[in-house]
């Protein structure tokens, strides 16, 4: 159905054009029943819940139009549209288990939340339990428990993914199998005394990049992109001629990881919406948190320059990217690139007054000084906020134009 | 993700499972398709893992205990310790190593670089008797002395000659085939790789500038399998430098790719049984 459906019931309702509307509503509102039951076209659990939402938005603005006596519907047209949507919501919810009012979003969180901890508890476990008994065992055996462990672990997940419609469940078994394989090769090195090498991040990489898009799971889609970072990072350290576990040492090596890993946050992904915020978010930490550490930590740093300058550098870095994100964000409206660049340029400048000012000044100066930048970023940010308005309400004018050239040449 | 793609997807994610063990498991069956090396070391060299008192981890392994001939210290009993800044470590031989000028400068704030090499460890070779006679002569030197104690002089002389260890690291390369090449023929030569970063302490002399310390052993310890692990369990965690005789000989073999595994492991006590695994 539907979209034609909800866009002419949207129009035509909120337009308040009355009973002469009213035969047009009824049939596309039967049109809407008809295929009720048909929601092939959403396609991932995100489009559900969008929808879902959608309806109880929907539902909130019709009762205040009623209250403030701008739209009333009879009591059939009443009737059908809630029969519609309880229809609609059941399928929705029977296919893809979305909260369908608020209290099942709060359990819902409540639930990703027990989840996580359940995933973590269960890796901690597995971790544990081999390292417990596996002196017990011969090699052959060691070796056939790490190499059955993820794929058993994966035939789980598999099996989750089709009997359980929530996922959180395959997502476990998700994450336990990225830990069971990462469980399998480190063990097998240790077993057979293998000298450590950076290739399994990228391996292990792989198989939680995989899961995460097998499971639509965003922890797995971090734990992939945390992996690949560190085996960018450890070879790009290797062609500098360093030593591959040095990675940790020197931040700089973390900088093409994090351009690769943020470009991927400009692709949206037909069902993994959802995905591109986190590759958008880990980018930016992978980029920012290293320029945070080499503005007061020149030590590690490759340029050949005195500490001061280096330091000096970062900081302005520091300072002009985290702007840059928040400005980006504002433009493409992505809440999380105008959070973590807030944050960071938060962090910057107070670590820079830290630096510049807590020795200096009496206690009560330097949170006099903290309170004004403050109150300064808030001015900033309100005026960020209406341009962000402004914009936004200019797009708002652009669309009915948009809706009805495509009328016209549709 | 559809059915079918969603299905091949597992298959992917359960062959690179498989693919990777498979390519592990035929590296260490190239490994061991040759011995290239077979040594008996004993507990000098070989410290059973500080792990092992830990009784949520069942696993044993044996770390490897080597030293050389140090530049830090002026008395011989400290001389091969835990310093490892080889003599031989020199500015010269970092540069080989692939280190630049640069990176072996201290310019009083840069962090330095590690970079991994291959080390050359001897074991019971020229280099453990220059430090056993180096420690005679101490002694020598010492014994009578007002401010010497005898008893203290002897436990040092009794530890060089019977409880340190006798595997020196005596040399190190960029690539494998140089140290090959140059101790071709020697058997009681370890190749392994190892650590090495420049040290930047300020130096007493200026030969002392640009030297480089070695800072672990890529693979610090070997893995005892089971049942050979079993052997050890009856034996007390000692520490590092114990005053002690070794209580164990172990059979080391280095295969084609210079992987280590342990092949036997012999109690020395003569009441103790032995075991044996391959």
């Amino acid at each position: 159905m539907s979209e034609h459906t909800r866009d002419s019931l949207s129009k035509s309702s909120l337009s308040g054009e009355g009973s002469s509307k009213d035969k047009h509503v009824t049939d596309n509102l039967a049109n809407g029943i008809q295929s009720v039951n048909n929601v092939n076209h959403i396609e991932s659990k995100q489009q559900a819940q969008a929808r879902a939402n959608q309806i109880q938005a929907f539902n909130l603005e019709l009762q205040q139009l009623h209250i403030d006596n701008v739209l009333t519907l009879s009591n059939e047209q009443s009737l059908q549209i809630k029969d519609y949507h309880s229809t609609l919501l059941a399928s929705l919810s029977g296919a893809f288990d979305v909260d369908t009012n608020n209290t099942e979003k709060q359990l819902s969180h409540g639930l990703k939340i027990a989840a996580f901890f359940v995933a973590l508890g269960m890796a901690a476990s597995v971790f544990f339990m081999f390292y417990q008994f596996w002196g017990h065992f011969s090699p052959l055996a060691q070796s056939i428990v790490l190499l059955a462990s993820p794929l058993l672990m994966l035939l789980s997940c598999w099996i989750l993914l089709k009997k359980d419609a929530s996922g959180y469940y395959a997502k476990i078994a998700g994450f336990l199998s990225l830990v069971c394989f990462i469980l399998n090769l480190s063990m097998l090195g240790e077993i057979y005394n293998i000298t450590p090498s950076p290739d399994a991040f990228l391996i292990w990489s792989l198989m939680s990049l995989g899961l995460a898009y097998l499971t639509r799971s965003r922890l797995l889609l971090a734990s992939a992109i945390m992996l690949f970072a560190g085996f960018l990072s450890a070879r790009i350290g290797v062609w500098f001629g360093l030593y591959w576990m040095s990675f940790g040492e020197r931040p700089e090596t973390f900088f093409i990881p994090a351009v690769i890993v943020f470009s991927l946050g400009h692709l949206s992904v037909k069902h993994y919406e959802n995905f591109a915020a986190v590759y958008r978010i880990f980018g930016a930490l992978l980029l920012l948190l290293p320029i945070l550490v080499l503005s007061h930590w020149a030590r590690g740093s490759y340029i050949n320059l005195d500490r001061e300058v280096i330091e000096g550098i970062y900081q302005v870095m520091g300072f002009a990217l985290s702007a840059a994100l928040i400005a980006l964000g504002v433009r493409r409206n992505w809440n999380d690139a105008i959070n973590t660049g807030t944050v960071f340029f938060t962090l910057f400048l107070y670590t820079k007054m830290f630096d510049w000012f807590w020795e200096w000044f009496p206690k009560y100066l330097f949170f006099l000084v903290i309170a004004l930048m403050s109150l300064l970023m808030l001015m900033v940010f309100k005026r960020i906020r209406g341009t962000s308005k402004l914009i936004q309400k200019q797009r708002n004018k652009a669309q009915p134009d948009e809706i009805q050239r495509e009328a016209t040449n549709g | 993700m559809d059915r079918s793609k969603s299905a091949k997807l597992m298959i992917l994610l359960m062959a690179l499972v498989v693919l990777v063990n498979a390519w592990i498991f035929i590296d260490i069956a190239v490994n061991k398709s040759s011995v290239d090396g077979r040594y008996v070391l004993s507990e000098r060299e070989l410290q059973i893992s500080y792990d092992y008192n830990n009784l949520e981890n069942s696993g044993v392994s044996l770390r490897i205990k080597y030293r050389a001939h140090a530049v830090d210290q002026d008395e011989p009993r400290f001389h091969y310790g835990f310093s490892k800044r080889p003599v031989w470590l020199d500015r010269e031989k970092m540069l080989a190593l692939g280190f630049t000028e640069q990176e072996l400068i201290d310019d009083g704030f840069r962090l330095a670089d590690k970079k991994e090499v291959f080390i050359a460890l001897e074991l019971n070779g020229d280099a453990y008797q220059t430090s056993l006679q180096n420690m005679r002569k101490w002694y020598a030197k010492h014994l009578g002395k007002p401010e010497s104690k005898e008893s203290e002089l002897k436990k040092q002389l009794a530890h060089e000659e019977d409880f340190a260890s006798r595997l020196f690291a005596i040399d190190a390369a960029a690539e494998l085939d140089e140290l090959t090449t140059r101790y071709q023929g020697s058997s009681n030569i370890l190749f392994v790789k190892g650590i090495v970063r420049a040290s930047r302490y300020p130096g007493k002399a200026s030969e002392d500038i640009g030297r480089g310390r070695i800072e672990s052993l890529s693979l610090p310890s070997i893995h005892v399998p089971y049942p050979l692990n079993e052997t050890l369990k009856s034996l007390d965690f000692r520490s590092y430098n114990d005053f002690q005789p070794s209580r164990f000989d172990v059979d080391v073999n280095f295969g084609k790719k210079m992987i280590p595994w342990i092949s036997d492991i012999t109690l020395t006590n003569k009441t103790a049984s032995s075991n044996t695994h391959n």
